[in-house]
């Protein structure tokens, strides 16, 4: 009950991680939805959608690529952003100030603090994961048995995750030893009570994605603007309470 | 009844000029078999023959400088042949030849080998280019004397087959075996016009005579078989097994054989159906069947008579033997399934099974040249395939939001090909840049069915009926199908099917402009006397809408096709334009404004390359599926990115 309570208190600073997440959102849908509805104005697609549309219209000349280069770019100026604006929500979380000005300069002083505990991390972080894959990737392909890549894909996926909460775990704590002592600090070390906190607080979190995504695409896929509507709320709704379970987890660190 | 029918098949074929007699002894740890083969063989032609050559196809993957290797590159669908592990590679051996009895291993030589090789007429004059060397696809035995038409020759073959890596349809994994073109196989005699033998190219499938086997294969005891032809016996011995198949009338003979086989049964009318399938795809076995019977039952509707045999194999190959996949021979053919957490609306494997099931008509039954025809053997097939998926599935990819059938499939594949080749050339004579397999596969697809809407299906089906009834098992030529053509679909069918293979002639119907406006109110003089309009007038004046649609035949053929506009108020006008003269305008009134103009909308011409300007639409309808979409790939972004900064 404290600590629920102690989510919901952080929800301002959700809101700031939330925002972003929609300007992602607006970033992507706004261009698709122009591009699309052009395509469609006054030619046949305009009467009759069918698949013919994505093959004779969407995949044509370099859009698959346009498109792929436009989101690689969106990707890296999300985490860049991200990054940067954890820098302020983490002094944030410890209780320093409040105020988005404030949050925001304190978010360029560690930025690049930041950056390097997140490259520090991530790195071994994916090449132990690319190990994982690569001994159930062997697994799954000298087994007769067909069912193999199925259970090793879980196993993989399984691993991964821990590896990821695990990784995320000392990420975290590095941030705010390095917010303590106003240099890089790193960390290694697991206290068993608060990690399993955080573990259990990273899961809700992830489930709810999982879970609102998962009911906004059954909806997505049905007919009618009613749905669509109540599908893009769900995913939001989701995408909102995962942040909010992943600050709580964090703010369990501080 | 059927059974009757089966009896007069079989009682109505000509007597087999040719006998396969084979035994051969599997190696595990070899990947290799051995064992000899007698082929007697009636010269059954008016012409006698000095030399008979002989299919080794396995030596296209002895080296890295054979035809076939050189053409694909290393690689056959998406499949590598590993180049420097020399394990993986596989030939096939001749080490002994007893002609009527007597030693003619002198007389055998490889083609390369022999440095007039074109004086032989077997391959075509521009099929290999010199340089490609060695390759030793075929082997020639020169004969001591001329045999003469209606003589026999009986010769008895030791040979050696080492499997490659599984790769282009064949070869081992671990344990498991996929035995397809193991053997040496005499070529075709064609009399007059002397040995049809090529060499084995990359985009090339196969030619030979039917003939009756007799195969017998020793394998460990704990192996399972699934092979050509009916099992006649079976015995043990120790460690091994010797199973032995006999089947008539068929012109390749393959076989499969593991240690971790399962086998599912069923049967369908008078087939006995195998399914021989890897642990762990219990669950797909009742899709697999489906899929199997949905063949057998969609290709005796097209063809009009059922599969004769009594046993039909199909073989779902373990994933990491991937390449031995989606491969067709007489009475057994391997599938695909490439995962078990593929959804029930993505019908690939079915797709596959029904596709590999119908080459036992086109590639099986009818037998045309291969090498030379593609077309006669893919193209109808993939043309079959679609029309017994629709016939049992409707779709292929079948989900709420995304539909798509064989024909969708086959049109886009063909709308993309921007190269300057048509079907109706033989396999290697294809840009190598690409196009072999659109041509053969996609373009007969949609043609096909573009035919069968302006004829109407019964007319259609009788084409199909009446090709194969007399055709099967007497390797139609293009001819004999275009004569069937003509003769029951007239001569505009036979002259689309005839352009359809050998130009690149197109259909491309378009709205290229479409207005529709208010009446204008008139100004001026009537009957040139000036008179005041009055309110009265102008309240009771209902103005029409003027409309004008001009469609335009960009393609190549003038065949006559509906216009349609549909009004605001749901009302419809339908107009026919013959499709000469390059465009035509339609104008006409009607009491609500036109939405939308669309020429065949039907969709008969469906190998219409671009239905983009089918249409003009003045009232777009589609827009909130326009926003749905980019609504939900948006999310889908956002989702991927929430999930990439997991721990940011
Ligand atoms: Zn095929």
């Amino acid at each position: 009950m404290q600590t629920l309570k102690s989510v919901l208190k952080e929800h301002k600073l959700v809101t700031i991680l939330y925002l972003q997440e929609l300007a992602l959102f607006l970033i992507v849908f706004i261009p698709l939805a122009v591009w699309f509805h052009s395509q469609i104005s006054r030619n046949y697609f305009g009467t009759t959608l069918s698949v013919d549309f994505l093959f004779e219209v969407l995949t044509k000349g370099g859009a698959p690529v346009v498109a792929a280069l436009f989101i690689a770019l969106i990707l890296f100026l999300f985490i860049l952003f991200r990054i940067y604006l954890m820098g302020g929500i983490f002094d944030a979380l410890m209780g320093k100030y409040s105020g988005l000005p404030r949050l925001m300069s304190e978010g360029a002083t560690n930025f690049f603090r930041f950056w390097l505990l997140f490259m520090v991390y991530s790195v071994p972080l994916l090449i132990l994961s690319g190990i994982v894959g690569k001994f159930t990737g062997y697994l799954a392909s000298h087994s007769p048995n067909q069912a193999m890549p199925v259970i090793m894909m879980i196993a993989n996926h399984t691993t991964a995750i821990l590896l990821l909460v695990l990784f995320s775990f000392w990420h975290t704590t590095a941030r705010f030893k390095t917010l303590v002592n106003r240099r890089i600090k790193f960390s290694l070390s697991i206290q068993g009570k608060p990690f399993l906190w955080f573990a259990w607080y990273q899961l809700i979190s992830v489930t709810f994605l999982v879970v609102f995504a998962g009911l906004s695409v059954i909806l997505l896929t049905r007919a009618g603007t009613l749905l669509m509507i109540a599908g893009f709320l769900l995913m939001q709704i989701g995408l909102y309470g995962r942040n909010l379970f992943k600050l709580a987890s964090y703010k369990l660190l501080s | 009844m059927k059974k009757m029918i089966l009896i007069l098949i079989v009682a109505s074929l000509p007597a087999l000029a040719l006998d396969y007699n084979i035994s051969i002894t599997l190696n595990p740890k070899g990947e290799n078999i051995s064992g000899t083969e007698t082929i007697v063989w009636q010269n059954t032609s008016d012409t006698a023959t000095d030399i008979l050559p002989l299919h080794l196809y396995m030596n296209a993957f002895s080296n890295n400088r054979s035809v076939f290797a050189v053409e694909s590159g290393g690689k056959h669908r998406g499949n590598r042949m590993d180049e420097k592990e020399t394990k993986g590679f596989g030939y096939c051996k001749v080490t002994g030849i007893l002609l009527n009895g007597e030693n003619a291993m002198d007389t055998f030589r490889y083609i390369s080998d022999i440095p007039d090789a074109e004086s032989l007429g077997l391959c075509w004059k521009d099929e290999v280019t010199k340089t490609i060397k060695p390759d030793r696809t075929i082997g020639i035995i020169q004969l001591s004397k001329p045999l003469q038409p209606g003589e026999s020759v009986t010769l008895k073959i030791t040979f050696e087959t080492k499997f490659p890596r599984v790769f282009a349809r064949t070869g081992y994994w671990q344990t498991f075996f996929m035995a397809g073109q193991w053997y040496p196989k005499l070529a075709v005699f064609q009399g007059a016009k002397g040995w049809n033998c090529h060499l084995f190219h990359y985009n090339s499938e196969f030619f030979a005579d039917f003939a009756h086997y007799t195969v017998s294969l020793t394998v460990p005891q704990n192996y399972v078989v699934g092979a050509t032809g009916y099992l006649e016996n079976e015995t043990n011995t120790g460690n091994t097994k010797t199973l032995t198949f006999a089947v008539d009338n068929v012109h390749d003979f393959a076989w499969t054989a593991w240690d971790h086989w399962k086998v599912a049964t069923d049967t369908w009318k008078h087939v006995k159906l195998f399914l021989l399938y890897p642990p762990g795809h219990e669950g797909t076995v009742q899709r697999q069947i489906e899929a199997l019977k949905a063949g057998l039952s969609g290709y005796a509707e097209l063809c009009g008579e059922d599969y004769p045999y009594k046993k039909f194999t199909l073989v779902d190959p373990p994933m990491q033997a991937a390449g031995a996949g989606g491969m067709e021979y007489p009475m057994l053919v391997t599938g695909m399934f490439p995962s078990t957490l593929l959804p029930a609306g993505v019908r690939i494997p079915e797709m596959v099974i029904v596709h590999e099931f119908g080459h036992n008509y086109f590639y099986g039954m009818l037998a045309s040249n291969e090498f030379e025809n593609a077309w006669m053997d893919e193209g109808m097939n993939s043309f079959a395939t679609a029309y017994a998926m629709e016939r049992h599935y409707k779709y292929d990819v079948d989900f709420p939001f995304l539909k798509m059938d064989g024909f969708d499939e086959a049109r886009m594949g063909f709308a993309s090909y921007k190269g300057p080749d048509f079907p109706g050339k033989a396999a290697w004579e294809f840009s190598p840049a690409g196009g072999y397999s659109n041509l053969s596969y996609n373009k007969p697809t949609i043609y096909f069915r573009t035919l069968e809407n302006m004829l109407g299906r019964e007319k259609f089906l009788q084409i199909f009926h009446t090709y194969f009834a007399r055709y099967k098992f007497k390797h139609p030529t293009p001819n004999d199908f275009l004569s069937v053509v003509k003769e029951i679909g007239g001569e505009q069918a036979e002259d689309f099917v005839r352009r359809m293979l050998y130009t690149r002639d197109i259909i491309d119907y378009a709205v290229t402009r479409a207005t529709s406006r208010k009446t204008p109110r008139f100004l001026g003089l009537k009957d040139f006397k000036p008179i005041p309009e009055t309110k009265k007038d102008k309240k009771k004046e209902k103005r029409k809408y003027e409309n004008t649609i001009i469609v335009e035949n960009r393609g190549d053929f003038r065949y006559p096709v509906t216009v349609v506009a549909t009004m605001k108020d749901g009302s419809r006008q339908e107009f026919e334009w013959d499709g000469c003269g390059g465009w035509h305008r339609f104008a006409f009134e009607s009491m609500s404004p036109m939405t939308v103009a669309i020429v065949d909308p039907d969709r008969i011409y469906a190998c219409d390359i671009s239905l983009k300007n089918n249409a003009i639409t003045l009232q777009p309808r589609t827009g909130s599926s326009m926003t749905k979409l980019a609504l939900t790939i948006s999310q889908f972004v956002q989702m991927v990115f929430n999930i990439t900064s997991l721990s940011i």
